[in-house]
């Protein structure tokens, strides 16, 4: 759901508003990793790097959105996201091999 | 960008990883994650600190002593990956050497090619834990060796 209202903005439909910003903190960030404690404990440690790495990844996400509003750091330049969205893309496309023995819906953020 | 992944993934997620560790009675990891974790945390919290008037920038001192304590702790950790795997070992030492080699850059004012120098060992570094992340990741999934970890016979 945050992916699908992320690309909505990168699409063109709105502006990177605080909707963006809440539910990447809330449902894209909290929930997943909650949802990574859970599947650890089940001893489901794919799962567990998935939705604890992705959840953390939309904190991120929104953090180098905020950190240079409230004075903590310097903006980010196309270079550096250019780089932190390779390194995901990188981490991703193995974590995609792993889905080679799981099922064709694998996706985790299909719901988060 | 740095900042964020620094608070995020080095940090929270390092230190997230290293109670899960602990649960399941790996000491070595458990004291590994959460020691990085936190590492990323202060290191995030030396620069911003300043920022927002909590405290005085670290000097070039003050930071070579941060960095080589730091390094210390990495290589006595090193020698302990000397049970684990061939893996673990490269991280371990490329990364005792990175952090030297900044706490050296910081004390004797280094010239930008030696930075650069440790900027491209520290990149090597990088590559090689996620490697070693991923590998125990997709070995446990697909229940064989797909990327080798060198394990070392105890």
């Amino acid at each position: 759901m945050t992916t699908v209202l992320l690309n909505l903005h990168n699409a063109g439909f709105y502006e990177l508003n605080s909707m963006i910003l809440a539910m990447g903190i809330c449902y894209g960030g909290a929930a997943q990793i909650i949802a990574g404690i859970m599947e650890w404990k089940k001893g489901n440690t794919f799962a567990t790097t998935a939705f604890v790495s992705y959840g953390l990844f939309w904190l991120s996400l929104v953090a180098l959105i905020v950190l240079p509003k409230i004075g903590w750091g310097a903006p980010s330049n196309d270079t550096a996201m250019a780089a932190y969205l390779a390194m995901w893309g990188l981490f991703t496309a193995v974590m995609f091999l792993g889905t080679l023995r799981l099922n064709r819906l694998a996706s985790t953020n299909s719901i988060a | 960008m740095i900042l964020a992944m620094g608070i995020c993934y080095g940090g929270a997620a390092q230190i997230i990883a290293g109670i899960m560790e602990w649960k399941k009675g790996n000491t070595f990891a458990t004291t590994a994650f959460v020691s990085y974790g936190l590492f990323w945390l202060s290191l995030v919290a030396l620069i911003v600190l300043p920022k927002i008037g909590w405290g005085a920038p670290s000097n070039d001192t003050a930071m070579a002593a941060y960095l080589a304590m730091w390094g210390l702790f990495t290589a006595v950790m090193f020698l302990g990956t000397l049970r684990l795997n061939r893996a673990l070992q490269v991280v371990f030492a490329t990364l005792t050497i990175l952090f030297f080699m900044l706490a050296i850059g910081d004390f004797s004012d280094a010239s930008p090619g030696f930075r650069q120098l440790t900027g491209y060992e520290g990149i090597f570094c990088g590559f090689s834990a996620i490697y070693a992340g991923l590998a125990q990741v997709l070995n446990e999934l697909f229940g064989k060796t797909v990327l080798p970890l060198g394990p070392v016979t105890k």
